[in-house]
């Protein structure tokens, strides 16, 4: 019995297409008939069963989709029952000198599989790749090309990248190709390259801006930034993402480096900035409020024990410590933090009371520059001052007390 | 620009540049629907091109007669194909003055020049793409032989995107053979005319004709009235950077066809035609046409667009029995004949076993439906009794007995022209049970 009639491959496209090429590889001379949904049952089950008429080459037919069964306008949900038991009949007749690849239509009928099984081969190829396993992908891509890439810029293209800790293959595929030849001829692959290439990625991850911020590298936070939210529908709930986790990073810093200022063991620093809750947000655009990450009893208590802590007593020991033997702490004077924490709540502030989209994009901006150092003193940072707040509190106040 | 021109003869004139330039066009090209008439001293020349194919037409006294025609001042202008045609259709068959002005073409009569059409002219014109300095094929050809061939094998170029290889007519040539092939990958064709005083060279050589441009060259050369043609292929020259192409001349005219690149990979016909098969059986063509009639028949009550017919050889009663493999039957039998419509003995072979085979009640309908002039005459059909397939489980030994069912039709001797025709069509059995 033949076991090369049929063939079904589902998964990645760069693994489908691979094993596509080694199986023409191996066919040696042959003619190719690519059939989709614009095809009916009849056409195909008729030409695949049909005994080839030249001996020197065989026939590979690639069905890239099922075929209608009996109009081109039915329903396929309804039909594709009886397209998949036809072939379930057809497939046994299919003559040597024919091949039939069904290739990534995703038929899980189990009898479908067990006929392709017996006649064939069937091949899944994950879709996706574990974070770890991309990133050796990554680097094992520039080696073999001649090309050298950081191992902490790998890391980056692939979370860039990532949904859910996990990497889809085919869009790595096509990453590494934008890359590659966007580098050209140069051997080393730099970060900007991967800014510069992903440009229009919507993953945005908070740890590679804070990264770009801690070596003062405004240009790339800026444009990892707006990238981020130019992708998104409406940037408010982005920015006012990005303003708090920036504010609780900061207040963290400001913690620790007070702390150390006024010689707390590193012990005691942990335990008082590893208890700085988690927030969650409620609601939407101007709406948004933020609540400790918590488990709440019935009458909307926070259990004790059970918040979620913003960083971990590791992730503190790594503020402290540093990665790298390099601390971040050592980026920043207590007097920059606490100028960073000033303008981040001024912000919050700011943009809940109501901001336009490009006022919102200039305080981020502003925000970053400051981070960064381009902006020193808080004179600068009138325009993240809200007047009318402050022409609030004076007239409420006024008519309080006046 | 400013000519006259007998009308009558210049509707003639473009009729074969007015169809390269409206019809198949490739989408979106920049000078489709367009024509560009060069005035020159002693001719007018017509510049269409469609995408795939262009069209030189020069028009003068030498290859039109009363064309009446006289340029009083050189020059060029574009304008619409249809508009062009349209004008000249409209205005009585006399002398006409075409003048441009004002970005406008003006077609008069010269008889009265207060009844006229004008036409909206381009910017650009019509440039036709340049080919090599060479030509490496090069053979002139009967046009009537050539047409009618052309004709005959053009039903069975394959009609599906999924099979763009064969989606052309290849153009066989070599000694005093020329072949034309085309088919769909199941189903084939070839007509091959051998002419007693005419050789084509010595070495084989090819040239295919893509499918999108068969029906302009078709009506080229039925609009045309010389005798001959010339074909010729010219491969892509790096040094000018021309593409590669086939050109017909004829009425002095040149077709000039391109994007041949893509067909590359046609199967060696000859292998199947030189063939001995095991069983060669002779028949009514006459006799078919009720037998296949009879299984289409079938078709409304099959639940299939697409089904099977299956011929079966009653060796007792010397007969075939053709039936059709659908829900609701048709049987119809065949005999076969001792003697041929000549009253000649025919030596039919006849292999030993159950003779079978089954395959697409399509492929008998184009049997019947295109054959050589005579349509009463006996074809004779070759085959491997499928029977012998039946059971073979090694891949090597099937391929070395599946073989298609080859039809030969009697052989056409045309004594005018000195040359004989011969017209074979093959197609694939069906393992569809």
């Amino acid at each position: 019995m033949s076991k090369h009639k049929a063939f079904v491959i589902d998964g990645n496209r760069f693994e489908r297409t691979g094993f596509l090429d080694r199986m023409k590889k191996a066919m040696g001379p042959h003619e190719t008939f690519v059939f989709g949904d614009d095809d009916s049952y009849d056409f195909v089950t008729q030409l695949i069963t049909e005994l080839n008429v030249f001996d020197d080459r065989h026939r590979l037919f690639i069905l890239n989709d099922l075929p209608y069964y009996k109009r081109k306008d039915e329903k396929r949900s309804e039909t594709r029952a009886s397209v998949i038991a036809g072939f379930v009949k057809t497939i046994p007749s299919i003559p040597f000198g024919n091949t039939v690849v069904f290739n990534n239509i995703e038929i899980g009928v189990k009898k479908f599989l067990e006929v392709v099984k017996e006649h064939g081969e069937v091949q899944e190829f994950a879709q996706k790749f574990k974070m770890e396993e991309a990133q050796t992908k990554v680097l094992g891509y520039f080696t073999k090309r001649g090309k050298t890439m950081h191992r902490e810029d790998a890391e980056l293209f692939v979370n860039l990248l990532s949904e859910n800790n996990k990497v889809d293959i085919d869009m790595l595929r096509l990453a590494l190709l934008k890359i590659e030849n966007y580098v050209g001829s140069r051997t080393k692959v730099l970060r900007e390259d991967i800014f510069l290439t992903l440009e229009h990625s919507e993953k945005f991850i908070v740890w590679n801006l804070y990264n770009l911020l801690d070596k003062k590298d405004y240009h790339s936070s800026m444009k990892l930034v707006e990238n981020y939210l130019r992708s998104l529908s409406n940037d408010i709930s982005g920015v006012i993402e990005i303003i708090y986790s920036m504010m609780w990073r900061y207040a963290a810093l400001v913690c620790i480096k007070s702390g150390q200022g006024i010689k707390l063991s590193s012990s005691k620093i942990i335990v008082i900035v590893s208890s700085m809750l988690k927030l969650k947000r409620e609601g939407k655009f101007y709406d948004i409020t933020m609540f400790p990450d918590a488990k709440k009893d019935k009458e909307g208590k926070i259990i004790p024990g059970e918040e979620v802590h913003s960083y971990s007593e590791d992730n503190i020991k790594k503020f402290i410590d540093g990665w790298d033997n390099k601390s971040v702490l050592e980026e920043y004077t207590l007097a920059h933090l606490y100028l960073i924490y000033y303008a981040l709540i001024q912000a919050w502030s700011k943009i809940r009371f109501g901001s336009s989209e490009s006022e919102r994009m200039s305080i981020v901006q502003i925000i970053i520059l400051l981070i960064c150092g381009k902006i020193k003193n808080r004179s600068s940072l009138i325009t993240l001052e809200n007047v009318e707040i402050q022409a609030f509190k004076n007239f409420t106040l006024g008519k309080k007390y006046g | 620009m400013n000519f006259n021109i007998n009308s009558a003869v210049f509707i003639d004139a473009i009729k074969s540049a007015n169809d390269v330039s409206t019809k198949n066009v490739t989408k979106d090209f920049k000078y489709g629907e367009k024509i560009t008439i060069q005035a020159k001293k002693d001719e007018v020349v017509l510049l269409s091109y469609s995408g795939g194919v262009s069209l030189i037409s020069p028009i003068s006294a030498s290859n039109f007669d009363n064309i009446e025609y006289n340029c009083s001042e050189e020059g060029r202008a574009t304008v619409l194909a249809n508009n062009l045609s349209d004008a000249l259709s409209s205005l009585p068959k006399e002398t006409v003055n075409f003048s441009l002005a004002n970005n406008e073409v003006s077609v008069s009569l010269v008889s009265d020049s207060d009844c006229f059409r004008n036409l909206t002219t381009f910017d650009e014109y019509v440039e036709i793409p340049s080919r090599g300095d060479k030509s490496d094929i090069c053979v002139k050809v009967d046009r009537e032989a050539f047409l009618k061939s052309f004709e005959r094998v053009s039903f069975a170029v394959s009609e599906e995107d999924s099979m763009f290889q064969y989606q052309c007519i290849l153009l066989g040539m070599c000694g005093n053979k020329i072949q034309l092939i085309s088919g769909n990958g199941s189903r084939f064709v070839v007509d091959r005319m051998k002419w007693a005083s005419q050789s084509f060279g010595d070495e084989e050589s090819k040239i295919f004709i893509p499918k999108q441009n068969i029906s302009n060259i078709k009506k080229c050369l039925s609009e045309a009235s010389c005798e001959y043609i010339i074909i010729c292929h010219w491969p892509s020259d790096t040094k000018n950077g021309s593409a590669e192409q086939l050109t017909i001349e004829f009425d002095g005219m040149t077709i000039c066809v391109y994007n041949l690149e893509i067909y590359r990979s046609y199967p060696d016909v000859d292998r199947i035609l030189k063939y001995n098969y095991t069983n060669s059986i002779f028949s009514s063509l006459k006799d078919w046409t009720y037998a296949v009639n009879g299984s289409l028949m079938t078709k409304r009550t099959h639940e299939d667009t697409i089904h099977n017919t299956e011929v079966k050889y009653d060796r007792k009663k010397n007969r075939l029995l053709v039936e059709s493999r659908t829900k609701h039957k048709s049987k119809t039998t065949i005999p076969v004949p001792q003697l041929d419509a000549d009253s000649k003995l025919i030596d039919n072979i006849i292999g030993e076993g159950e003779l079978w085979f089954r395959c697409n009640t399509d492929f008998f309908n184009n049997m019947i439906s295109y054959s050589v002039p005579d349509k009463n005459r006996d074809i004779m059909i070759n085959f491997e009794s499928q029977e012998a397939l039946a059971g073979i489980q090694d891949e090597k030994e099937m391929k070395k007995k599946m073989h298609p069912i080859l039809i030969s039709y009697p052989e056409y001797k045309d004594e005018i022209k000195n040359f004989t025709e011969e017209f074979y069509m093959f197609f694939t059995m069906s393992a569809k049970q």
